[in-house]
C-alpha cells in the first residue's frame, strides 16, 4: 500500500471528510465497473456502489493492511452486490427469463468503448449466468465457493457458467459479425 | 491450443480489469450524508456501557436504599408485632417468682411505639447481639413499668397497630429486682445478677440474629455448555447460515470464588472472581500436514486464514493447510482453486478445529430469596465484566491438540449478563452448599469487525459451598 492510500485510510478513520472524498474518489471508478458488471441496470450498480461505500467507511477500522485495499473494497461491492442479487431472486423470482434483451447502460457512461461492448454483453446476461461468470471467469472463485454463495449446487454454477460462456460466444460471433459489416 | 473457454474468460478479465466508470456526483453526496449520520450515532460498544453504567447505578441506589436502612428500625421491625396468646413461663425461669403477676414477659415483639427511647441509634449499633438483645429487653421493661401495665394475658402491652406475629422465644424478667440500666454505660460485666436477662443466651430471637450483617465467603464450579448467537445485523449475512450449519457448542468448565453481602435475608449482592473458558468447533473445513513436518511451501506471503463467526483464526503453524469443503471460509481464497495438497504430498489429517477463549470474569450478581428454609430458593441476575486472557486456535485429532494459532478481530473487555436459579442447603449454620443452573449471555457482540455480530453464551450447572461469616 502506498503511503499515501496508508494516509487517506488514517484520516478516514479519524473522521476527516476530505480524506473519505479522495478515497472515494481513488476507487469509485473502478468500484462501479464492478457493481455495473454484476447488476442488470445503471441504477442498481449506484445502488450497490452506494451501499457498498458506506460498509466500506463504516469497517474501515477492520482492515487490516494485510492485503490489498482495493482487494478488500472489492470485495465488500461484490458482496454487497450478491446479497441484493439474492434478495432480488429469492423475494421475486423474476430473473428466470434466459437473457435479456433490453440493454439499460447509457453508450456515454463508458471510457473504454470496447470495455464497453464487453459489459454490455455481460449485462445481458440473465442475473444468474452473470452471477456466475462475473464470479468464475474475472473474480478467479471456484464452483464449490459459488455454491455457497449463490447457495446454488456444484452442478448449476458449471452448467451455468457453460451457458454463460455460450451465450457470450454467441454475441461476440455476432458483435465480430456487425463490426466487419460496418 | 488454449481453451476456448478459457479464450472468453480471458478476454473479459483483461478487457474489464481496468475499466473505470465514473459514478453519477449524487452516489458521494448520499455516501457522504449517511456516513455523517452514522457517525452521530453512538456507537454500539458505548451505548452497552452507558446502559451497564445505568443499571450499576440502579443496583447502587438498590443497595444504598435496601441495606442502610437505620439500625433502630431495623429493631423496631423485628419487635413490630405482639401475641395475644397466654404465656407459659419457661422452665428456667427464677424460682422466686411465683405470682403471676409479678410476672412480665419481656418480649422482642414490641410496637414500634415501644422504641421510642432516648437512646441514639448509634448507641445500640455498637453493641454486641448480645448486648443488643439486653438492651431490647430492658427497654422492654422500661416502657412496661412506666405505664404500670401488668397484665398476664396481653402482657402488658397495647395493641400493635400492625397484625400480631407469633413468637417463639419469651423471656422473663423478675419486676420485684428489677433496675433500670443505664444503656450509655451498658456492658454485660456491669450487669447485676438480677439485671442480666434470665432466658440463656442460645435463646436469642432467631430473627435478630438472621438480620445482622452477614458475609458470605464462598467458591462455585460448574461443566458449562458453550456456544454463541449470531446477530441479524451482520453485513455478510449469508454467511450466517454457514456458520451455523458448520460450527458447535462444546463443553468447557468455569468457576471461582466470591464474597456474598447479606443484610436482608432476603436480599444479597455478590462479587467475585471467576475463571471461564468457552469456545467453539468448527467443521467442514479439511486439514492436511507435511509429510516430514517440515513447514509447507505455499505461493503466499502470509498465513492461512480460517473465518468464522468469532472471527478469523491466523495459521500460525506452517506444517498445516486448510481448505474448505464446500465454502469461502479458507483466505486466500485462490488457493483453494489453484493448490492441490495431494498433489503437494500434504497428508489429510482427520481433526476438528477448535477455538478456546479464557476470560477473568468480575461478576455483580443480586440474589433474592424465595424460599428461606433449610432447603432455599433463590433467583439471581446481574452483570459481569469478562477480560479475555487467553486465545487459542487447535487441531482436535483424536484428543491430541496440533496447535493452530489464536483467533483475531476479538475484543478483549466484554460484558454479560447472568440470569439463573439456585437452590441452597444449610449444612450446618455456618456452612451451605448450593446449585445453582444459570445462563450467562454476552451483551456486547465479542468482535471488533462489524460485520460479525455474535454474542456466546453458556450455560451451567453450579455447585459450590459457602461459609458464612457472622
Amino acid at each position: 500500500m502506498t503511503k499515501a492510500l496508508s494516509d487517506i485510510i488514517k484520516g478516514c478513520l479519524e473522521g476527516y471528510s476530505k480524506a473519505q472524498e479522495l478515497l472515494y474518489e481513488q476507487f469509485a471508478g473502478k468500484m462501479f465497473a464492478v457493481c455495473l458488471r454484476y447488476c442488470g441496470d445503471y441504477e442498481e450498480a449506484k445502488d450497490v456502489l452506494q451501499d457498498g461505500f458506506i460498509r466500506v467507511y463504516s469497517n474501515l477500522q477492520q482492515f487490516h493492511k494485510k492485503g490489498s485495499f482495493e482487494g478488500w473494497i472489492r470485495r465488500i461491492m461484490i458482496n454487497t452486490a450478491l446479497e441484493k442479487y439474492r434478495d432480488k431472486y429469492y423475494l421475486n423470482r423474476v430473473d428466470n427469463q434466459e437473457e435479456r434483451i433490453e440493454i439499460k447502460v447509457e453508450d456515454d457512461v463508458f471510457e473504454d468503448l470496447s470495455a464497453q461492448d464487453l459489459m454490455r454483453m455481460i449485462q445481458e446476461l440473465s442475473p444468474k449466468y452473470r452471477m456466475v461468470f462475473n464470479l468464475y471467469a474475472i473474480e478467479g472463485y471456484s464452483h464449490k465457493e459459488i455454491s455457497a454463495l449463490l447457495k446454488i449446487s456444484v452442478g448449476t454454477s458449471k452448467s451455468n457458467l457453460s451457458r454463460a460462456r455460450a451465450i457470450l460466444q454467441e454475441k461476440l460471433k455476432n458483435y465480430y459479425k456487425i463490426t466487419k459489416v460496418i | 491450443m488454449m481453451n476456448p473457454d478459457s479464450n472468453i474468460d480471458h478476454l473479459f478479465r483483461d478487457g474489464l480489469a481496468e475499466m473505470e466508470v465514473t459514478p453519477p456526483v449524487e452516489v458521494w453526496e448520499e455516501v457522504h450524508n449517511s456516513i455523517q449520520t452514522k457517525r452521530r450515532i453512538l456507537p454500539l460498544f458505548y451505548r452497552v456501557a452507558a446502559a451497564s453504567v445505568l443499571l450499576f447505578m440502579l443496583a447502587g441506589s438498590a443497595w444504598v436504599f435496601i441495606f442502610n436502612q437505620p439500625d433502630r428500625k431495623e429493631i423496631a421491625e423485628v419487635n413490630s408485632s405482639v401475641t395475644d396468646e397466654i404465656i407459659t413461663p419457661p422452665t428456667n425461669v427464677n424460682d422466686n417468682l411465683e405470682e403471676e403477676e409479678s410476672i412480665i414477659p419481656v418480649t422482642e415483639d414490641l410496637p414500634v411505639k415501644a422504641l421510642q427511647t432516648d437512646i441514639e441509634p448509634v448507641q445500640l449499633a455498637t453493641l454486641t447481639e448480645e448486648e443488643v438483645t439486653i438492651v431490647e429487653n430492658q427497654i422492654s421493661m422500661a416502657e412496661n413499668k412506666e405505664e404500670n401495665i401488668v397484665d398476664p394475658v396481653t402482657n402488658g402491652l397495647a395493641e400493635p397497630e400492625e397484625a400480631p406475629r407469633t413468637i417463639v422465644t419469651r423471656n422473663y424478667v423478675n419486676l420485684e429486682t428489677y433496675q433500670p440500666i443505664d444503656l450509655l454505660t451498658l456492658s454485660t460485666n456491669n450487669l447485676s445478677r438480677d439485671q442480666i436477662p434470665l432466658f440463656p443466651i442460645e435463646t436469642i430471637p432467631l430473627s435478630i440474629v438472621e438480620n445482622s450483617p452477614r458475609w458470605i465467603v464462598g467458591g462455585q464450579f460448574s461443566p458449562v455448555y458453550s456456544f454463541r448467537y449470531i446477530g441479524q445485523n451482520s453485513l455478510e449475512s449469508y454467511n450466517r447460515d454457514s456458520y451455523n450449519s458448520q460450527e458447535n457448542g462444546m463443553v468447557t468448565y468455569t468457576g471461582g470464588i466470591h464474597i456474598q453481602y447479606i443484610r436482608n435475608p432476603k436480599l444479597s449482592i455478590l462479587a467475585g472472581i471467576y475463571y471461564s473458558r468457552m469456545g467453539q468447533q468448527i467443521d467442514g473445513i479439511q486439514l492436511y500436514k507435511s509429510a516430514n513436518n517440515e513447514p509447507i511451501n505455499l505461493p503466499i506471503k502470509g498465513n492461512l486464514d480460517i473465518n468464522n463467526s468469532f472471527g478469523s483464526i491466523n495459521s500460525e503453524n506452517k506444517q498445516l493447510f486448510f481448505q474448505d469443503e464446500a465454502g469461502d471460509r479458507v483466505e486466500p481464497l485462490f488457493l483453494s482453486e489453484s493448490y492441490d495438497p495431494l498433489k503437494e504430498g500434504l497428508i489429510p489429517v482427520d481433526a476438528t478445529i477448535v477455538q478456546s477463549l479464557e476470560y477473568l470474569e468480575v461478576p455483580l450478581i443480586l440474589r433474592y430469596k424465595l424460599v428461606d428454609r433449610k432447603v432455599g430458593f433463590n433467583i439471581l441476575g446481574g452483570l459481569s465484566t469478562n477480560f479475555m486472557i487467553g486465545n487459542k486456535a487447535y487441531a482436535n485429532q483424536d484428543g491430541s491438540k496440533i496447535k493452530i494459532g489464536e483467533t483475531n478481530g476479538l475484543r478483549t473487555i466484554n460484558y454479560s449478563t447472568t440470569l439463573g436459579v439456585g437452590l441452597e442447603y444449610d449444612l450446618t449454620d455456618r456452612v451451605i452448599l448450593n446449585l445453582e443452573p444459570s445462563f450467562k449471555f454476552y451483551l456486547n457482540s465479542i468482535n471488533l469487525d462489524d460485520r460479525l455480530n455474535t454474542h456466546p453464551y453458556t450455560i451451567g450447572i453450579f455447585t459450590g459451598v459457602s461459609y458464612i461469616f457472622k
